[in-house]
């Protein structure tokens, strides 16, 4: 308490001292100080040996957390604060530099801090991301499913779909074709529906909207030599409804950005285009799996009604070889496609293999 | 009236890594490496001549609290006494008054006839001598290092992982702090002063608000499409939080800035113009652009000096009607192109591809530049125009250099799969100093802290969350 009045060089004993500036914050003037600590007293003093400012604790003072090899301050309760670049002469006075900055300048721990947030990110990406998504996903109640179908379904109706060219009686057959199977679903809870559309962009395919609204576009319809072919697709489709993978991949997607976001901070313009790369492949990487998944429902569902699992082989090497070749090559003619990793359906071959062993049993 | 001579020994203080402390020289200096190098390796001196006592010691101190050491010398008057280190002559050009006058680069007049001499002569230039009453272009130096910083990136991102992200306020006011530290105007670095607490509270209050707009979302559209308009109603007020938070959380020697800007101005620049804009079919887009640059630097306060904004929307006009040209231009060439050379292929075949991949190779080109451009100009443009006082600022970003570094950055990122993430934020950081400078018009020391006012807690730390890069 009486120490602070004491002149700033003490004589006798020599305090301990490190160098630096004293900003009063009051006025933006930069005073060259010394820093003394003596008896647990702190002064800081002048060039001429003035007194600029004191406290008689050290541990009521505020001193911000070392931080690399940048400037650090001592804050004074009457708003003045002390700064100075000699780190460990400041920490050698007032204590230790604080645990992160430990942390921080141990090479051992940054090296292992690599490794370890490598490793989480990693399997935070590859595991936690889709086991969090599919269990939001059904979670949720189904009219966020109704709700993201419809909205899907109107900008598809919108942009790529016209109405379907098939003759009424075409489209009866098929339904037909269809009723016991979607009876079936209809019996576990899934109201399926299915539309038909015609679609010069699309060419022959088939898709499932959240909502349980399938899409047949009328080339798919052509493409199919018997209707078992058709249900196998249909069987592939209701494996997306019911698993939610519509939802799943719109939860995946967001919480990618989110992780994204996390870990580059706030890199500006051109940097920040170069991580939505990965998550591209990443959702990639997802949709299959997904594809995998809505196969083995449709295998399964195939063998329970006694369809032959061939009919999804046939149909899909020629969806396979339509799609490669624009349909109008030979199938010798033209490329094997794109490498597995940069393709939504993964390879035709590796993804009919369960369906051939299943069909030669 | 005596003179002094400041004296680099070309030795570190205790604690200070060699390397750093060089390159940190060499940027206050514009010394060129090989000389620093000789100074610090060699034992060679540097000497800076006809300094005031005053300035002596100014530059000593700042050298000092870099590490480097330095004293100084009397001189008697006119004449430079030649100690043991020295033999050079004084070189007349360096007083300290032409070093004010002159870009940083040639104000640094060096020997380089009288190479084989010992000594070294160059200006410590960051902290160049104040006049008064005449100007002094001050650069702003960057001091920060892609190795220390990636250790500290990479420590708080896991702790941050490990926490569930908890931990991320303290994480962005390390990394915050680190910048703001490392940047250097005068010899004083900046200093971020926010509570990492604060910053918790604000982004739990934005957390609930998503989530608020998520549930709305998931259960009605009607309720989310009114969630969205209060959103997009309450988003001026969360800017002006912002700016509010983020200006009151920076420091220059001690002395807070603040923002001043008022709530029902903001909306006028980030509702009513943007929506003028819309209705206009983007024809007023210099226009908003222009007022909201005018809302934002006419609200920045140092201490009790204001901020100007001293532009008129004139030269905005001019650079969004030359990126309309370029814009229209690079279409009728690519055009063009694609038509000469489908005219010239003979091969039927190929004819199509030529015609197909051409602008689809080019276009992203174009955009490209015509965005580096647009930034590179409209930066200078912005920051050219912002005065404090009689003093003001001065960017001079450069179209190749800028999209250099902004392509060096994406290599780095994606090749190291993100864990150049720190060093790309260096380099900005450095870009970013080295073409600004503060052009002074007289000393910095008369700046006044403000009153402090009472402010509501909560609503900053709301605007926390919403803290978004702008740069001062
Ligand atoms: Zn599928």
């Amino acid at each position: 308490m009486s120490a602070v009045t004491e002149a700033c060089n003490t004589p006798g004993r020599r305090p301990d001292s490190v160098q630096g500036c004293y900003y009063d914050g009051k006025r933006s003037r930069r005073h060259p100080a010394r820093l003394l600590v003596h008896g647990g007293c702190v002064r800081v003093c002048n060039e001429q040996g003035g007194l600029l400012d004191s406290m008689d604790s050290v541990r009521e003072l505020r001193i911000s957390p070392r931080l690399g090899n940048t400037p650090r301050a001592v804050y004074f309760p009457g708003g003045g604060h002390f700064e100075t670049p000699d780190n460990d002469g400041l920490d050698r006075l007032m204590g230790g530099g604080g645990l992160v900055h430990w942390l921080e300048s141990r090479y051992l721990f940054v090296s292992v801090s690599v490794v370890l947030t490598a490793l989480l990110v990693w399997w935070f990406v590859v595991q936690g991301v889709p086991a969090l998504a599919r269990m939001a996903a059904f979670s949720l109640p189904d009219t966020v499913l109704q709700k993201l179908g419809r909205e899907a379904h109107a900008l598809l109706d919108e942009q790529w779909l016209q109405p379907s060219a098939l003759s009424t009686q075409e489209q009866q057959r098929v339904r037909h074709a269809f009723a016991p199977v979607l009876e079936n679903f209809r019996q576990q809870g899934y109201v399926l529906q299915v539309h038909f559309r015609g679609s010069e962009d699309m060419g022959a395919n088939a898709f499932a909207l959240p909502s349980g609204d399938i899409v047949f576009t009328d080339d798919m319809v052509r493409l199919a030599e018997n209707d078992d072919e058709l249900l196998a697709i249909l069987l592939h489709e209701i494996g997306h409804v019911t698993s939610r993978h519509g939802l799943r991949q719109v939860i995946q997607m967001s919480s990618l950005m989110v992780v994204i976001t996390l870990v580059t901070g706030d890199v500006s313009s051109l940097s920040s285009m170069a991580v939505s790369i990965p998550i591209m492949l990443m959702q990639l990487g997802y949709s299959r799996n997904f594809e995998r998944e809505a196969d083995a429902l449709a295998l399964r569902e195939m063998l329970a009604d006694n369809i032959d699992p061939l009919n999804f082989v046939t149909i899909m090497q020629r969806l396979q070889q339509q799609k490669a070749c624009g349909g109008k090559k030979s199938a010798t003619e033209c490329g094997r496609g794109l490498p597995d990793f940069l393709s939504t359906h993964p390879q035709t071959e590796a993804r009919l293999k369960p369906f051939l062993s299943a069909a030669g049993n | 009236m005596a003179s002094y001579s400041l004296v680099v020994s070309g030795e570190v203080h205790e604690g200070f890594d060699k390397e750093h402390v060089k390159s940190v020289f060499r940027t206050l200096t514009g010394l060129p490496e090989a000389r620093t190098d000789e100074l610090f390796d060699t034992g060679k001196f540097l000497r800076q001549h006809n300094l005031s006592e005053e300035q002596a010691q100014r530059k000593r101190d700042a050298l000092a609290q870099r590490g480097i050491v330095c004293y100084l010398e009397k001189e008697t008057a006119g004449s430079v006494v030649a100690d043991d280190h020295t033999v050079a002559p004084v070189v007349p050009g360096i007083s300290s008054h032409d070093d004010t006058l002159t870009d940083p680069p040639s104000m640094y007049a060096r020997d380089d006839a009288k190479a084989g001499e010992e000594t070294v002569h160059a200006d410590v230039g960051g902290m160049a001598v104040e006049q008064q009453g005449e100007g002094e272009r001050l650069p702003f130096i960057f001091a920060g290092r892609a190795g220390e910083f990636f250790r500290i990136w990479i420590v708080n991102l896991l702790l941050t992982i490990v926490t569930l992200g908890f931990y991320y306020p303290w994480a962005k006011v390390r990394s915050n702090r680190y910048f703001y530290a490392s940047t250097c105007l005068k010899g004083d670095s900046f200093s971020y002063l926010a509570e990492p607490l604060a910053i918790l509270k604000g982004y739990l209050v934005a957390l609930l608000l998503i989530g608020l707009y998520v549930f709305a979302n998931i259960f009605n559209s009607l309720a989310s499409g009114v969630v969205i308009l209060l959103l997009f109603a309450l988003l001026p007020l969360l800017l002006v939080r912002a700016l509010r938070f983020r200006a009151r959380n920076t420091a220059y020697r001690n002395i807070r800035f603040s923002f001043t800007g008022g709530v029902g101005d903001a909306y006028a620049a980030f509702l009513l113009w943007p929506l003028l804009t819309i209705v206009s079919f983007g024809i007023l887009i210099p226009l908003m652009i222009y007022k909201q640059k005018a809302y934002l630097f006419n609200g920045f306060r140092y201490g009790e000096s204001t901020f100007r904004f001293d532009t008129s929307a004139g030269p905005f006009w001019r650079l969004y009607l030359m990126l309309f040209a370029m814009f229209i231009g690079a279409g009728v060439l690519i055009s063009a192109l694609t038509m000469v050379l489908s005219l010239g292929g003979s091969d039927l075949q190929s004819l199509p591809m030529v015609a197909m991949v051409l602008p689809m190779i080019l276009l992203p080109l174009v955009y490209l530049g015509l965005y580096a451009f647009l930034f590179v100009r409209q930066t200078n443009l912005v920051y050219n125009a912002v005065a404090l006082e009689q003093h003001r600022l001065q960017s001079d970003y450069a179209l190749g250099s800028w999209l250099g570094l902004q392509i060096g950055n994406l290599l780095g990122v994606v090749l190291s799969l993100g864990l150049l993430i720190p060093w790309a934020k260096i380099r900005t950081a450095r870009y970013r100093a080295q073409h600004t400078h503060f052009l002074a018009a007289g000393d910095l020391d008369r700046f006044v802290a403000a009153e402090e006012k009472k402010r509501s807690a909560l609503g900053e730390e709301i605007g926390s969350a919403f803290d978004m890069d702008i740069a001062i």
